[in-house]
C-alpha cells in the first residue's frame, strides 16, 4: 500500500550507496537491500538576541528523533510530497507534543552553549512539519557468508553499523 | 603602572570587541551553527587549535610557571601526563562513549551518567560532586585575573580581583553578544603567539638550554633533578604516578572534556584532532612550565612563584609586546572560566533544579537558576579570593585529582564493563572523591608519598568493581542498557575501515532501524 510522506530527497542513489561502502568493505561485498523511511519531528526556530547593534535574528533547526525521541541541530532541509510503500516506513514512537518539548529543550541547551551567553532567547517557531528521511539498507557478506548490514544516510551518505540479530555484527 | 602595557592591553580588547561586532553584522551569526565559527565545516586543525587554546587556562600562565619554578624540573612529570592525554581519553572512551550517548540520547555528561547507571542518585552525587569542585577551578581563574590585572594596572590586588571577577562574570552572562566562536579563534592565535614570544625570549636571555641548566646548577643543581628540589620526591613513586595521572586521565572526570567526546561528530576529524593535539601538547603544554624552570635563572629572587611568567614577560620583552602577552593570558583566563561557568549553570538548572526540585521548570526558570548560581560562584570566589588566597596550581591540581578520582572509573567501565552497576558507580565516585579529597587536606599525602590522585583512582577503582559485583544479583544492569552497550562495542567481522568510516551521529537512527527490522 502507498502512502504520502513529507520526505526529504534522495540524494545518494542505490549505486552510489553500494560504491561508498565498496573501498572500505575489505573481503565483504556490499549489496544494497531496500530503502527505509525513518521519521523527524523539524522545526525551524527564528529566536531574537539584542547585540549591540541591535537586535538580530538567528535561525535555528532542530530535528527529534521520533524513535528515540533524541534532539540535533539540522540543517534547513528541502522536501515535498513523496508516494512511498508503507512497510518502507519505520513506525513513529513519540508523542507530538513530547517531541516538541525535547526540541525547545535542546534549543536553550544549544544557545547556551554554543552562544556561550546565560541570556534566554525569545524563540518563535516558524514552521514544523514530521519529515521522513530515506535510508539505504545495505547487506556485506564474504566469501564464509559471514555478513553485517549498514544503514547508509539516502541524503549524504554517511553510514553507520546496524546489530541486528542473525547477523555476525 | 606601566601606560604602554595599559594602552595594548585596551587596544587589544578594542580589536576583541571590534572582531565580535564585525562578525554579528557581516551575519556569520544568522544560524545557531554560524556561533560556531562555520560549525560542522571546521576542520580538525582548527577544531584542535581552537579546542586546546580554551584548555589552555590561568593554570597553564600562573600554575605551571610556579611550579618549574618552585621544584625545577619535577614539573615536567605534569606536562608528561598532559601530552598525550587528550589522546589517551579519546582512545579509551571516545568511540564507545560518542556512540553509546547518541544511543541513550543524553544531553549533558551528568544525564549520561544517570542514563547508563539508572538512579537519581546518580545524577545527584554527580551534579553535586561537580558543581562543588568545579567552583575551586574557577577560584583559580579569578585569582590568576586578579594578580594579572594587579600586575599590569598596579592596582591593589582586591581591586583588580573585583576588576577581573566583573570583567569574567559580564563576559559569562553577556558571551553571546560578540559571536564568541570568533573572538575565541582570534584569541588562540593570540595565545599561540604570547607562548612563543615569552618562551623564545627567556631562552634566548638564558643563553639556550646548556647554559640555563648551567646556571640552574650553579644556583641549586637539585633543580636539575626530576625528584624535584632537595630531591623531595626522591623514589616517591605514588607521587610520580598521580602527577602523570593528574592531566593524563584525571581530565576524564571534567564535564566540558567528556561533553567534548559526546559532541564530535566525524571520528575521521576526531582521530585527526587527537593527532594536532598532541603536536599543540608537546611544545605548548611544557612552554609554560619550562619558562617557569628557566625564571629561576631570570629573576632569582622572586618573591610569587605564582608570577613567574608575568614577570619574565615583563622583564625581557618590549611594553608593547608584554601588553598583547597580559591580553592573551587574560583571554585565556576568561575564555576558560566562562565556559565551566556555563557548565555549572547547566547542571545546576538542569541536572538539579529541573531534574529533583522542579519538573516542569520552564527556560526562564532554568536560565534564572543558571544565572543565580553563576553570580553565587562569582561573589563566593571572591570573597574566598580577597579573604586567603591559595594557590593557582594547588587549586588546579586538587580539584583535578578529586574529580578525575571520582569520575574516571565510572566513564571507562560505563562503556568497556557490562557488569558495572548503580550501586557500584555511587560508591565509585563518592568514594573516589571523598578519597582524594580527604588524602589532601589530612595531609596524608605528604605521610604517605602517595598522591591524592593515585590515592582516589585507586578507591575509586577496588570500589566500582567490588560493589558492583557484590550487587549484581540485586542490582543488575537493565536490558535496554545491556543492548546499548552492545550496540556500541558490537565489532564482530566488520572490517576495521569501514568501522572507521561510520558516522555515530546515526548510532540512535541504527539502533531504530534495527528495533524495528526486528519486530
Amino acid at each position: 500500500m502507498k502512502q504520502e510522506i513529507n520526505g526529504i530527497p534522495v540524494g545518494i542513489s542505490r549505486s552510489q550507496a553500494a560504491s561508498i561502502l565498496t573501498a572500505k568493505a575489505g573481503v565483504f561485498k556490499p549489496q544494497v537491500q531496500r530503502m527505509v523511511y525513518y521519521p523527524y519531528l523539524w522545526v525551524h526556530y527564528v529566536y531574537t538576541v539584542k547585540t549591540f547593534l541591535g537586535k538580530r535574528s538567528i535561525r535555528a533547526y532542530i530535528l527529534v528523533d521520533l524513535l528515540n525521541n533524541i534532539a540535533a541541530t539540522a540543517d534547513q532541509f528541502d522536501y515535498e510530497a513523496v508516494l512511498v510503500e508503507s512497510e518502507s516506513l519505520i513506525p513513529i514512537g513519540v508523542e507530538q507534543e513530547t517531541a516538541i518539548k525535547t526540541a525547545e529543550t535542546y534549543l536553550l541547551h544549544s544557545a547556551v552553549h554554543k552562544m556561550k551567553t546565560l541570556l534566554l532567547p525569545q524563540a518563535e517557531v516558524q514552521k514544523q512539519e514530521t519529515l521522513y528521511k530515506p535510508f539505504w539498507i545495505v547487506k556485506c557478506m564474504d566469501r564464509k557468508r559471514r555478513s553485517f548490514r549498514v544503514l547508509v544516510d539516502g541524503v549524504t551518505g554517511k553510514y553507520e553499523i546496524l546489530n541486528i540479530d542473525g547477523d555476525d555484527a | 603602572m606601566n601606560s604602554v602595557v595599559l594602552v595594548f592591553l585596551i587596544f587589544y580588547y578594542v580589536v576583541v570587541v571590534g572582531i565580535g561586532f564585525w562578525a554579528v553584522k557581516k551575519g556569520g551569526a544568522k544560524n545557531l551553527e554560524g556561533y560556531l565559527l562555520g560549525g560542522r565545516k571546521v576542520g580538525p586543525l582548527v577544531t584542535a587549535m581552537t579546542l586546546q587554546s580554551t584548555s589552555m587556562s590561568g593554570y597553564m600562565f600562573l600554575g605551571a610557571g610556579s611550579e618549574g619554578f618552585n621544584t625545577g624540573y619535577w614539573a615536567i612529570w605534569y606536562a608528561v601526563g598532559d601530552i598525550g592525554g587528550g589522546v589517551v581519553n579519546l582512545s579509551v572512551i571516545g568511540r564507545r562513549m560518542r556512540k553509546l550517548s547518541k544511543i541513550l540520547g543524553s544531553l549533558t555528561s551528568i544525564e549520561y551518567l544517570e542514563h547508563r547507571y539508572p538512579h537519581a542518585a546518580t545524577r545527584l552525587v554527580a551534579g553535586v560532586l561537580t558543581i562543588f569542585f568545579l567552583f575551586f577551578y574557577v577560584l583559580a581563574q579569578f585569582i590568576a585575573g586578579g594578580k594579572g590585572m594587579a600586575l599590569v594596572t598596579g592596582l591593589p590586588y582586591w581591586v583588580s580581583l573585583l576588576i577581573a571577577v566583573g570583567i569574567i562574570m559580564v563576559y559569562t552572562y553577556l558571551g553571546g553578544y560578540f559571536a564568541v566562536a570568533y573572538t575565541d579563534f582570534f584569541q588562540s592565535i593570540i595565545m599561540v603567539i604570547g607562548v612563543v614570544w615569552i618562551f623564545a625570549a627567556a631562552m634566548s636571555y638564558v643563553g639556550g638550554w646548556t647554559a640555563a641548566n648551567a646556571a640552574i646548577a650553579n644556583i641549586d643543581p637539585t633543580y636539575l633533578s626530576i625528584w624535584g628540589k632537595d630531591l623531595q620526591y626522591q623514589n616517591a613513586w605514588g607521587e610520580v604516578a598521580g602527577a602523570v595521572l593528574i592531566f593524563s586521565v584525571g581530565y576524564m572526570g571534567w564535564p566540558h572534556v567528556v561533553t567534548r567526546h559526546m559532541a564530535m561528530s566525524s571520528p575521521k576529524t576526531a582521530r585527526m584532532a587527537g593527532l594536532y593535539s598532541t603536536i599543540w601538547n608537546l611544545f605548548f603544554v611544557t612552554a609554560p612550565y619550562i619558562v617557569g624552570i628557566l625564571a629561576i635563572v631570570i629573576i632569582p629572587d622572586l618573591a610569587d612563584p605564582e608570577m613567574a611568567i608575568f614577570e619574565v614577560a615583563s622583564a625581557l620583552l618590549p611594553s608593547a609586546i608584554v601588553g598583547i602577552v597580559m591580553a592573551a593570558i587574560m583571554a585565556a583566563i576568561m575564555s576558560t572560566a566562562d565556559s565551566i561557568l556555563l557548565q555549572v549553570g547547566t547542571i545546576a538548572s538542569r541536572d538539579l533544579y529541573q531534574r529533583f526540585f522542579n519538573p516542569k521548570a520552564d527556560d526562564k526558570q532554568m536560565v534564572l537558576v543558571s544565572r543565580l548560581l553563576v553570580l553565587l560562584i562569582g561573589v563566593i570566589g571572591f570573597l574566598v579570593a580577597i579573604i586567603q588566597p591559595p594557590g593557582v596550581f594547588a587549586i588546579v591540581v586538587f580539584t583535578t585529582s578529586v574529580l578525575g578520582s571520582a569520575f574516571l572509573p565510572v566513564y571507562v567501565a560505563a562503556v568497556w564493563w557490562k557488569k558495572a552497576n548503580t550501586p557500584g558507580a555511587i560508591a565509585s565516585m563518592s568514594g573516589g572523591a571523598g578519597v582524594a579529597f580527604f588524602w589532601k587536606v589530612t595531609g596524608a599525602a605528604g605521610a604517605t608519598a602517595i598522591h591524592p590522585m593515585f590515592a582516589g583512582l585507586v578507591v575509586s577503582i577496588v570500589l566500582i568493581v567490588v560493589v558492583s559485583l557484590a550487587t549484581q544479583k540485586n542490582h543488575p544492569v537493565p536490558d535496554h542498557i545491556l543492548a546499548a552497550i552492545s550496540e556500541a562495542d558490537r565489532v564482530g567481522p566488520v572490517p576495521k575501515e569501514m568501522l572507521a568510516g561510520a558516522d555515530s551521529n546515526l548510532a540512535a537512527e541504527a539502533k531504530g532501524v534495527a528495533r524495528s527490522l526486528k519486530k
